[in-house]
């Protein structure tokens, strides 16, 4: 699994609005991404493309803080092995 | 007043073993419309079936008479066919674009050949048939599409997922391994959008394939058309997707494209050819020069912004392909703003400047016909390229394939699609496309897949 900066680098570059760097390890997800439901798939096909893991939505609205969410990924990542 | 005599008529689909993967899924499937015309086209005295062979086996019916009708790599079965019908003592009658291009070859198989579009001549060919004094050919000529009647849809079968309708006929570009300016004329012929309209009603499937060589044509006047179609469709209320072929020159009117895209219009088809100006030159691929290779990505983006996602139709084996430019085009595709890919093989299709070339050059290597026609696919290497031996392109190609349609890189694609389109229709039909595209090209060498259970697999959705 990669580290938290690459995970946020990989992430920020999926949306055209967010401006390189910005995002943080604790910044709250929905200040930063608007979590509308097409984003929403974004995020969980940008998961699975990149790390081959599976998230499912209740997953993604439970995470707070983008650290939330690489956790659950890099979890899953390291279950796949 | 002597009543007619009632006679029977089979339309006939052949199929070709080389190409079930994109015909014979429950999520793709298009009916013959050329057979549908000549339904349209045939005297109420005919009872007429259509049989489609990807759908149902053909049998010996008792029948006055076989139409058959074949793109290239469907000629060697329509003869196999045509030859069942003949030792049965069954008359054959065929049409399509390789018996146009080939009649004599066809002679050798069939009663009959209808050469080039068959509304200036179908019915003097059946009243010679009922006669018993039928021709060997009957050459069409080009007709305005007003004397095109609508397909008879009512005798295709239910199995269909895309409906089918067609606006325009001829192209004016003259590229040079096309076979579509030979067959239906430089000049650009259209149906009135009255008729298009009451076609569109009549499709009971929710999706269509608009077979147009170009939608959107070329100047104002056809540009206007274009866009009243599109209002048209969005009159009707009926809403349907569909997806069509046009050229990169509609990138440059935000307005037909943003019409489009409300009338349904979900995926269009680009001749790309090549991302390399002097290849696009030696092709004469005329459009796609005077936008210039530099200004594609505009190209990608304005189809969308209006919600609309590219088809990009390549071909690979162009006489200055490298193993270097291959790679490159892959790698193109990869990185650029297309959706998914038609990766074809450069084939030499009767009738075209690129078949006479190869012939004389002697770098056809598949030419054993009729049997080899069925290699004709764009997915089964035929040729030498000019920079290669026929081996390393075979390699090649496998190699390019393995990589443009693996998982990963079309789940990658249909998340840059939904991205870009923000469209779960759009961005499905684009990723349905290029799994279709992959199922054909391993057909029978990997195991099929289909893209509602990649879109399941990717986020949890199936669509409809």
């Amino acid at each position: 699994m990669v580290t938290i900066e690459e995970f946020i680098t990989k992430l920020e570059g999926e949306f055209e609005d967010i401006k390189p760097g910005t995002v943080k390890p604790d910044s709250v997800i929905s200040e930063h991404f608007t979590m509308d439901s097409i984003n929403a798939l974004i995020f969980i096909a940008h998961v699975n493309v990149e790390y081959d893991v599976i998230i499912n939505a209740e997953e993604l609205v439970n995470s707070v803080k983008v650290s939330d969410l690489y956790n659950i990924v890099s979890a899953k990542a390291e279950e796949k092995g | 007043m002597s009543k007619k005599r009632r006679y029977r008529l089979l339309l006939v689909n052949p199929k070709n073993i080389y190409k079930g993967g994109i015909y014979h899924t429950d999520e793709y499937s298009v009916p013959p419309m050329n057979l549908g015309i000549i339904a349209g086209l045939t005297p109420d005295h005919w009872d007429i079936e259509i049989l489609d062979e990807n759908f149902d086996e053909f049998v010996l019916k008792d029948v006055d008479l076989v139409g058959l009708t074949a793109l290239t790599s469907q000629a060697t079965q329509a003869y196999r066919l045509a030859e069942i019908c003949g030792e049965a003592g069954i008359p054959t009658v065929m049409g399509g674009i390789h018996a146009s291009m080939l009649p004599d070859e066809a002679l050798l198989y069939v009663d009959t050949v209808v050469k080039g579009e068959a509304e200036s001549i179908w019915a003097t060919f059946l009243e010679d048939f009922e006669k018993g004094k039928a021709e060997k050919l009957y050459e069409g000529t080009l007709q305005p599409m007003y004397k095109s009647p609508s397909p008879r849809v009512d005798l295709y079968s239910d199995k269909y997922v895309l409906g089918t309708l067609q606006t325009t006929r001829g192209c004016p570009m003259k590229c040079d391994f096309c076979s579509v300016h030979t067959f239906n004329g430089r000049k650009y012929r259209y149906k009135s959008v009255e008729a298009v309209i009451e076609e569109y009603k009549q499709i009971t499937q929710d999706k269509i394939y608009i077979i147009d060589d170009d939608f959107y044509g070329y100047g104002e006047y056809h540009a206007e058309r274009a866009r009243q179609i599109c209002r048209g469709i969005i009159d009707t209320g009926i809403k349907k997707d569909w997806y069509t072929f046009t050229s990169m020159a509609l990138a440059k009117d935000p307005e037909t494209l943003k019409l489009m895209s409300e009338a349904g219009c979900r995926v269009v088809l680009l001749g790309i050819e090549s991302e390399l100006t002097d290849q696009l030159v030696a092709s004469e691929k005329i459009t796609n020069l005077k936008v210039g290779v530099e200004n594609y990505e505009k190209v990608y983006d304005a189809f969308h912004k209006a919600g609309i996602a590219v088809l990009g139709s390549f071909i690979f084996g162009l006489d200055s392909d490298t193993p270097e430019t291959i790679r490159a085009r892959t790698n193109y595709y990869l990185n650029s703003g297309i959706d998914c890919i038609q990766a074809g093989m450069l084939t030499p299709l009767p009738g075209t400047k690129t078949y006479f070339k190869m012939l004389e050059e002697g770098r056809i290597m598949k030419s054993d016909f009729p049997g080899d026609w069925e290699r004709y696919t764009f997915f089964n290497n035929v040729i030498t390229p000019r920079n290669m031996t026929h081996e390393e392109f075979t390699d090649l190609m496998e190699e390019q394939w393995e990589v443009i349609y693996s998982t990963k890189t079309m789940k990658r694609k249909y998340l840059s699609t939904l991205k870009a389109t923000r469209n779960l229709n759009v961005a499905g039909w684009s990723l349905s496309s290029n799994v279709q595209y992959r199922n054909t090209v391993f057909e029978g060498r990997k195991e099929f897949i289909r893209y509602k259970d990649l879109i399941k697999d990717l986020i949890h959705f199936t669509p409809s």
